[in-house]
């Protein structure tokens, strides 16, 4: 029996914020079945895809089979020459997330009987967006072909008790150079015509353009009219698709560009958003590419609240272009109460006309031109029914020109990514490396067989050692150890590892983490007035010699704002008062989960926090003091170890605990000094200590040196 | 406008299972200005199509853009075709784009030069250079021809 997988559309109402979905299509089932699991076990909310290799899209079975044969590489997954058995494997490895097939079909019959006979439920498409940009097949035909196999689609799944569901391409069209007015129509008028062929769960798509505030307010327009015009009973939801034109040459730029996707989902409120990745202007991903994209993705999406500055769905004017859609599709439906007769007649009288597309029913007047502000807007509007134009005039392309409009974006990124090479490293430096490290760290009663068992359990999941510390102590016959290891199972996520991992613990007692490297650590800083820490840390971190990320300086005082902008990071000012303590501490608290920020550094934060929050955050929270010998600390410490010629001069890095005033000692550190230091050396000097101290100390627990025992760390340093 | 001589007549194409036509928009734009005819297949063009319409308009070169990735496989069947149809078989052609899907183009071109292009330019290579060996192109088909005839 062929079990069928997740329902999208519930799978996705079900994850209560943005689902992450890639373009993935391998033509080699083991591979296409890799890839699907990898995404399952990325530790995102995510869909799965089986993208269609062009043969079949085609209709080119005899094409598929033959590159199969010779084993070239495909483009996509040939899903109709492998069959549903097949497929039906490869898609089991889902583990009950929705797997959707993306085609590009005008003739979709066969993929669809395929996909069905295969357990599955969900696809894309439909008969204008998957007729004009994809091929040269009549669209009268199309029509035809998209409604019965829309119904076949509708009928099958239900005979499987599945609910079918369809999203429209209509929101995406040729990628790009498409005012987005006529993507809002023609998603929605694609929706309605699934509706007319008895789907019940569907989805609105639209695609990023140049503008991501044009986007938003096209995502509001489309959610108002979509609203409007599907009937009740259709669960329906958007799905935004990342950049879908020409990308950005260099990775930095790409990987910006998606950052946008992610944040524009997030603001413009879909519910779904298909990832692009840092290769797309040069050749298909691979399958760790595809995973770093989607987590990439998810990670933007969640922080876009605090860390973009794009208005939402509610803030934007989405008049413009919901006149100009809802003008659209009025005189389209006029034309016929068949959706998909009105759709045929629409193209053919000009009331619906795509710019650039050269499929002979398609009667290409219209045009489009980037305005200097960046947003698209209509050069021509052939004979398109929309509200007059407010300054537009026909232009002569020339095809500088148009490569220059259809690099627009690219080369917008390319150059921000130029710009902030300062402070993300090298072109290149974010990409995902094929191999990932990952570091165990433990400690357990000292018995025989730990080294082994530990050693024997990588060797299994082909994890291979690149670095192992132990340290037995002879008083508490204690075992520490620190493993550091590489593998390409990357993919399968940390989670799994450490699933497998846990009947190894479970043997020998043992407390233990295991954490990706590659995944950035990310630390939220705090400070008060004093900025010599904090510099110190965001320089290192811009200069690569401290491999964390800093989401978000927080201080209670807004003098050091400037600093953080400085060094390019986000700058919270939460002012703390006696009686605003408990509502300072649920704002930082709100801010360290929406960063995922996995520890706190305090530089010089001169409140206390509550033994709440301090017990909340144990081993994720660092504090550095200055170490003075007694008597000296207070008021003007410098001037009093001035005054008593003091010989030493101390920092101390440690976590801080809810208990103890100064929890477990991560790194110290001192100077010598004498009678000759004036109070400013001496200021100078410790000041330098305590930033060079708690970069260790940041440094050692980021990489995940550094052990709690007790009220005391072994450190691996 | 002022009428300029026709540097040549170009078959602009790409192969059977590509659907992308921004870049035989763009290649149209820039021949034309160059002072070439350019016949436009658009989308997916099977290989009946675009011979029957070769030897229907004889057109001084056959240019084939493809980037989907199926171009090294798509296109070498295609030109054997061209080749093996006597009404074709001298037609100058040339393909390029983005060939395979790995990004990288160069082992496909000494299999598409022998299956019968006259040039290929793997992916990276600069269009704006197109027009200048286009020309190149016809103007030795010209000579050739003027030599058969004579
Ligand atoms: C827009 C787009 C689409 C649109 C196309 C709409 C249309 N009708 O054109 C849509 C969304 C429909 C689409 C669909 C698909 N696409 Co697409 N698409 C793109 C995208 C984002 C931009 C292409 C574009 O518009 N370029 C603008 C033109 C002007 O540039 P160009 O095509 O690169 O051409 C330039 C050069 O290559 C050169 N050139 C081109 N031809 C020739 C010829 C000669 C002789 C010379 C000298 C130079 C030359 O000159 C041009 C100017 O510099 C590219 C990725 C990218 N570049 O960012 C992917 C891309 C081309 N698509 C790709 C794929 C695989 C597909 C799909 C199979 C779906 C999928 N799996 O993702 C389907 C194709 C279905 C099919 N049957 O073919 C891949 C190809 C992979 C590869 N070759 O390694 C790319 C690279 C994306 C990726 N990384 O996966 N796509």
């Amino acid at each position: 029996m062929i079990r069928p997988t997740g329902d999208l559309a519930a799978h996705v109402r079900a994850a209560g914020r943005l689902v992450v979905q890639p373009r993935m299509g391998i033509g080699d089932p083991a591979r296409m079945a890799a890839g699907i699991r990898a995404v399952a076990r990325a530790g995102v909310d995510a869909v799965a895809t089986i993208t269609v290799d062009s043969y079949t899209r085609v209709g080119d079975a005899e094409g598929a089979r033959d590159a199969l044969r010779r084993g070239a590489l495909l483009n996509g997954f040939p899903l109709v020459t492998h069959g549903p058995a097949v497929t039906a494997e490869v898609a089991a490895v889902a583990d009950g997330l929705p797997v959707q097939v993306r085609h590009g079909s005008a003739a979709p019959e066969q993929i669809f009987r395929t996909l069905i006979e295969a357990g599955l439920s969900a696809s894309e498409g439909g008969p204008v967006s998957y007729c004009l940009p994809y091929g040269r097949t009549p669209l009268a035909e199309s029509v035809a072909h998209w409604r019965d196999a829309s119904q076949q689609l509708q009928e099958g799944c239900e005979a499987g008790g599945r609910r079918a569901h369809l999203e429209t391409f209509g929101g995406c069209l040729l990628g790009q150079l498409c005012p987005p007015s006529l993507l809002v129509a023609m998603s929605v008028l694609e929706g309605l015509f699934f509706v007319q062929q008895g789907v019940r769960s569907i989805s609105l798509s639209y695609a990023q353009q140049t503008d991501p505030v044009q986007d938003i307010e096209a995502m509001a327009a489309l959610r108002r009219l979509a609203g409007l015009l599907l009937p009740p009973g259709v669960d329906w939801h958007v799905v935004l698709y990342g950049y879908m034109g020409v990308f950005p040459s260099t990775a930095a730029g790409a990987v910006l560009l998606t950052e946008r996707s992610a944040q524009v989902a997030a603001r413009g409120g879909a519910d779904r958003l298909i990832v692009k990745t840092a290769v797309e202007s040069l050749r298909l991903p691979t399958v760790a590419e595809n995973v770093a994209a989607l987590r990439g993705a998810a990670r933007t999406a969640a922080v876009a609240g605090v860390h973009s500055r794009l208005p939402d769905l509610t803030q934007v004017d989405c008049s413009e272009v919901l006149a100009e859609a809802t003008a659209l599709v009025d005189a389209v439906l006029a034309l016929s109460d068949d959706v998909g007769t009105a759709l045929r007649d629409a193209f053919a009288v000009g009331l619906l006309d795509v710019p650039y597309c050269l499929h002979r029913d398609n009667l290409g007047r219209t045009r489009t031109l980037i305005e200097p502000g960046g947003r698209l807007a209509w050069a021509d509007r052939g004979g398109m029914p929309l509200p007059p134009a407010v300054h537009r005039t026909s232009i002569q392309v020339a095809s500088q020109h148009l490569l220059r409009m259809l690099r627009h974006t690219a080369d917008e990124y390319d150059h921000a990514a130029v710009a902030a090479d300062r402070t993300t490293g090298p072109e290149g430096s974010r990409t995902v490396p094929a191999e990932q490290d990952f570091v165990l760290t433990l400690t357990c009663p000292d018995r025989r067989a730990i080294a082994r068992d530990v050693t024997g359990f990588l060797a299994e999941q082909q994890l291979s050692i690149v670095d192992s510390r132990q340290f037995a102590d002879v008083t508490s016959e204690q075992l520490f150890m620190r493993v550091q290891m590489r593998g390409e199972c990357g993919v399968a996520g940390v989670e799994q590892l450490r699933k497998e991992f846990e009947p190894v613990a479970d043997r020998f007692g043992m407390r233990w983490q295991l954490h990706d490297l590659t995944v950035p650590h990310r630390a939220i800083i705090m400070v008060s007035r004093h900025g010599h820490c904090l510099n110190d840390l965001l320089f290192r971190v811009r200069s690569g010699a401290l491999p964390i990320e800093v989401p978000a300086v927080v201080s209670n005082h807004p003098d050091l704002a400037d600093m953080a902008r400085w060094h390019g990071v986000p700058f919270h000012h939460i002012p703390v008062t006696g009686d605003t303590e408990p509502s300072a501490e649920a704002e930082l608290t709100e801010l360290i989960e929406l960063y995922s920020a996995d520890t706190v550094v305090l530089t010089r934060y001169m409140r206390i926090l509550s033994p709440q929050l301090c017990a909340r955050l144990e081993g994720r929270l660092i504090n550095i003091r200055r170490t003075l010998l007694p008597g000296i600390e207070g008021a003007d410490p410098y001037q009093r170890a001035h005054v008593r010629g003091v010989k030493v001069i101390g920092a101390t890095a440690h976590y801080v605990t809810a208990d103890l005033g100064e929890g477990p000692i991560i790194e110290q550190d001192f100077v010598r000094a004498d009678h000759r230091h004036t109070p400013e050396q001496l200021a100078t000097l410790d000041h330098d200590l305590q930033a060079s101290a708690l970069a260790r100390a940041v440094k050692w627990h980021a990489e995940r040196r550094v052990i709690l025992d007790g009220i005391r760390t072994v450190v691996f340093s | 406008m002022t009428a300029r001589p026709v540097a040549g007549h170009v078959l602009l194409s790409t192969v059977s299972s590509d659907s992308h036509t921004w870049n035989l928009v763009y290649l149209q734009l820039l021949l034309e200005e160059s002072g070439f005819v350019v016949t436009n297949l658009g989308a997916c063009v099977p290989d009946d199509l675009l011979i029957d319409t070769a030897a229907r308009t004889r057109p001084d070169v056959l240019l084939v853009s493809s980037v989907n990735g199926h171009g090294h496989l798509d296109g070498a069947r295609l030109i054997r075709r061209v080749r093996a149809d006597p009404r074709t078989r001298r037609l100058a052609a040339v393909i390029g784009g983005k060939l395979g899907v790995t990004g990288d183009d160069r082992p496909y071109v000494e299999p598409l030069r022998e299956a019968g292009f006259d040039l290929v330019f793997p992916q990276g290579a600069d269009a704006g250079e197109l027009p200048a060996q286009l020309a190149a192109l016809v103007a030795r088909g010209r000579k050739q021809n003027e030599a058969r005839v004579a």
